[in-house]
């Protein structure tokens, strides 16, 4: 049996009274890209924010086995947040400088070789605030992958790349879970899902509503692509229907 | 049809909720955005009050003990105080406020107006301050009569302090192909802020009398001998008004960048490649903190210990003969208080963390080990400091053990330090949203944990007459309330 990346156990995040995430479980095994997919405010965002202590939570969260979200477990982590989570003064090249330095590891192969096939390098001296969306995203990428990371946290990772560096991405996805990385995985784009998640959670209201390989998902609802079991999970199909005749 | 001040006060909200929680900035959302909502809503109201409680306070309180005159500098650094606190903010509002422009444009928002909207907006942030320091200063003028000190302080004041806001935008909202000159430029930016900081130390020291005449001829000063004839009633209306006319043309200059703004940071920078340059991870810490508060817009925080530091030096030089005869006063009263007010600087080096808080976050950084930078800064920037101290207490033949003090004097700053760490951590938490009131209760705090040990260095050195045993209690004192709050903050 494959170890265990990621446990969350009954995981309850509130903002003042409302309930963002509500008793959520879920584990990820190593060698596993679980996706978390949701409608927009389901709580993907909140669930990734706490395994990484970055909001109040109730509930257990073991990461690699080495227990709560803390600055120790951070070392073996690469994060993509939603908005990119970058230090928008220093430069590209400071930034991956900073982020070596303070891991204690830093491989300039594989910095350069991830720069390269990202095309950030004549972008590597100027600072990060003067970057386009897209490029910024690519910096946070490069950062979150340069330690090659047990566990990979990407909160919509997608977001304002390109074809091609969307490409590359999943394709170093696939090459970390291939060397037995994990990788948890928030996005509301089902194609993307379906290609390349090897479990799947649908989450909504913060809870979880159905779990399972892409295969049991659609089983489950019984339906013939994700897109349509997500919708039947989340009861949206009848509501789209009805929204669409009264317009 | 819209109505530019509906408009106008609707970007006014986004700017006050963008400036108060940093959000954008910070990446982190408030944990309870209705309460970070009303809190900045009422942010200015409470410091309006507040201040203009404290300024009323003071002018009557001067007029009263038969110095009308300090009323003018007690209204005027109040009254600046007031109007800069409260639009400050507004600097990292403006620092991604480009996209208000651009929504703006698409709910068909008539470009032509969006000046009215941008000037309407900024003077938004500041209009509850200034009309409470004007009513306040007018009301205690025609109370007591005679020159209108505290009321023209006040009006110059609160023109400075319009100017000074809108050079903090202005600073910081626009690229430059020579960066290094641009830190330059934001670091020198704080010299009104330093200058009224002087002034305030200054206040209860002096009287017209016992002032060099020519004082009356500069600005400001100038206030102080406005009751002393026509002349220099007129010289003060001059002043006045040309401070007016400063305020007005910077004011009209910042507006029309607050809604344009879409980096605070310098964008033509281009060097050759060069390799990757890894360090340790103290080492790297101290870099960062470094080079971002150097390339944001607080850059000017830097300035402030240093100004103090030459402004003490030239008392010091005035009155050498007071060091001689009254060491202790003298490291009490300027080398000591320095390293207090170098607290600041650890301050603003978290706040450049604002920005970017997430990416600490998300990086095996604990916040001891944050702290831990800082810590090296703040007491490697109080040694810089203090060495002149210590060379002009030689200077002046002071005992050599009255350098045992200064040697030991950075103990608060080190607790004050550990204590702004743990307001970070909250501020961050709370999504950078915390309340004025809070805010206020963390500064008595802060003040509290320096002048405990300092107030055990006073007592002790008055019973046993020796630096030696009043700096250890003073170090020993500190260095317990940093351990206090280090493992408080390693809980968090």
């Amino acid at each position: 049996m494959a170890d265990s990346a990621l446990e969350v156990t009954k995981l309850t995040v509130k903002y003042a009274e409302r309930v963002a995430v509500n008793e959520l479980s879920f584990s990820i095994k190593s060698g596993e890209i679980y996706g978390l997919l949701g409608p927009n405010g389901a709580g993907k965002s909140s669930t990734i924010k706490s395994v990484l202590g970055l909001v109040k939570y109730a509930g257990g969260i073991d990461i690699l086995g080495m227990g709560p979200p803390s600055s120790r477990v951070m070392n073996s982590i690469g994060v993509v947040m939603e908005t990119p989570a970058l230090l928008e003064a220093l430069t590209p090249r400071e930034f991956f400088e900073f982020a070596g330095s303070v891991r204690g590891s830093f491989d300039q192969k594989r910095v350069e070789a991830l720069v390269e096939a990202f095309e950030l390098g004549e972008y590597m001296d100027m600072p990060i605030a003067s970057l386009s969306a897209g490029n910024k995203q690519k910096v946070a990428v490069v950062s979150a992958m340069m330690h090659r990371p047990k566990l990979l946290l990407l909160d919509e990772p997608f977001n304002a790349l390109d074809v091609k560096s969307v490409r590359i991405m999943k394709g170093l996805i696939q090459k970390h879970v291939d060397d037995g990385g994990a990788v948890l995985f928030s996005t509301h784009i089902m194609e993307v899902a379906e290609k390349i998640c090897t479990r799947i959670g649908i989450i909504n209201a913060g809870k979880i509503m159905a779990e399972g390989t892409l295969q049991e998902i659609e089983e489950q609802a019984n339906a013939g692509n994700l897109e349509d079991a997500f919708l039947k999970t989340i009861h949206a199909d009848e509501q789209i229907k009805s929204l669409l005749e009264g317009l | 049809m819209y109505s530019v001040r509906k408009v106008a006060s609707t970007v006014y909200k986004e700017l006050l909720f963008q400036g108060y929680t940093a959000s954008r900035l910070s990446g982190m959302r408030p944990s309870n955005s209705r309460s970070a909502i009303r809190a900045s809503k009422w942010n200015k109201v409470i410091l309006s009050v507040t201040y203009g409680g404290i300024l009323a306070a003071m002018s009557v309180i001067s007029y009263i003990i038969g110095r009308p005159y300090s009323s003018s500098l007690e209204a005027f650094v109040w009254s600046f105080f007031m109007v800069t606190i409260s639009s400050l903010n507004l600097s990292f509002a403006t620092q991604q406020s480009g996209y208000i422009k651009d929504l703006l444009l698409t709910l068909s928002v008539n470009e032509g107006d969006f000046s009215r909207i941008a000037t309407l907006s900024f003077f938004m942030t500041m209009d509850f301050p200034v009309y409470s320091a004007i009513v306040v200063t007018a009301i205690i003028s025609l109370l007591f009569g005679g020159f209108p000190y505290s009321f023209m302080g006040s009006v110059q004041g609160i023109a400075i302090g319009i100017a000074t806001s809108s050079v903090f935008v202005i600073v910081g909202s626009k690229g430059s192909s020579r960066p290094r000159l641009r830190s330059i430029f934001r670091v020198v930016s704080i010299l009104p802020l330093m200058v009224v900081v002087m002034f305030s130390s200054f206040i209860m020291e002096i009287s017209p009398a016992g002032m060099n005449h020519a004082l009356s001829l500069l600005p400001v000063t100038s206030t102080f001998f406005g009751g002393e004839g026509m002349i220099y009633a007129i010289v003060t209306l001059i002043y006045t008004a040309a401070f007016i006319v400063l305020a007005l043309l910077l004011f009209l200059r910042a507006s029309g960048l607050i809604l344009s703004t879409q980096e605070i940071f310098v964008t033509l920078r281009r060097k050759a490649s060069r390799s990757f340059n890894i360090r340790g991870s103290i080492g790297a810490l101290l870099r960062v903190d470094m080079v971002q508060s150097f390339r944001s817009r607080i850059a000017g925080i830097w300035a402030l210990p240093f100004g103090y530091l030459i402004a003490a030096i030239a008392s010091a030089f005035s009155n050498g003969s007071y060091i001689s005869s009254n060491t202790f006063m003298f490291i009490v009263s300027y080398p000591l208080i320095l390293g207090i007010m170098l607290s600041f600087l650890p301050y603003a080096l978290y706040l450049s963390e604002i920005r970017g808080a997430i990416a600490f976050r998300i990086l095996p950084i604990s916040p001891i080990r944050n702290l831990l930078s800082k810590e090296v800064i703040a007491v490697a920037v109080y040694y810089v400091a203090e060495v002149p101290m210590m060379a002009l207490l030689l200077f002046y033949r002071a005992s050599a053990l009255s350098l045992v003090p200064l040697l030991l004097g950075f103990g608060p700053l080190f607790a004050s330090t550990a204590f702004m760490a743990i307001f970070f951590e909250k501020t961050v938490k709370e999504g950078g949203a915390l309340s004025t009131l809070y805010t206020i209760v963390y500064g008595i705090v802060t003040l509290i944990i320096d002048a405990i040990p300092l107030g055990a260095f006073i007592i002790i050195y008055i019973l046993m007459h020796s630096y030696i045993y009043p700096s250890l209690v003073m170090l020993v004192i500190s260095l317990v309330e940093a351990a206090v709050m280090m493992i408080s903050l390693s809980k968090k």
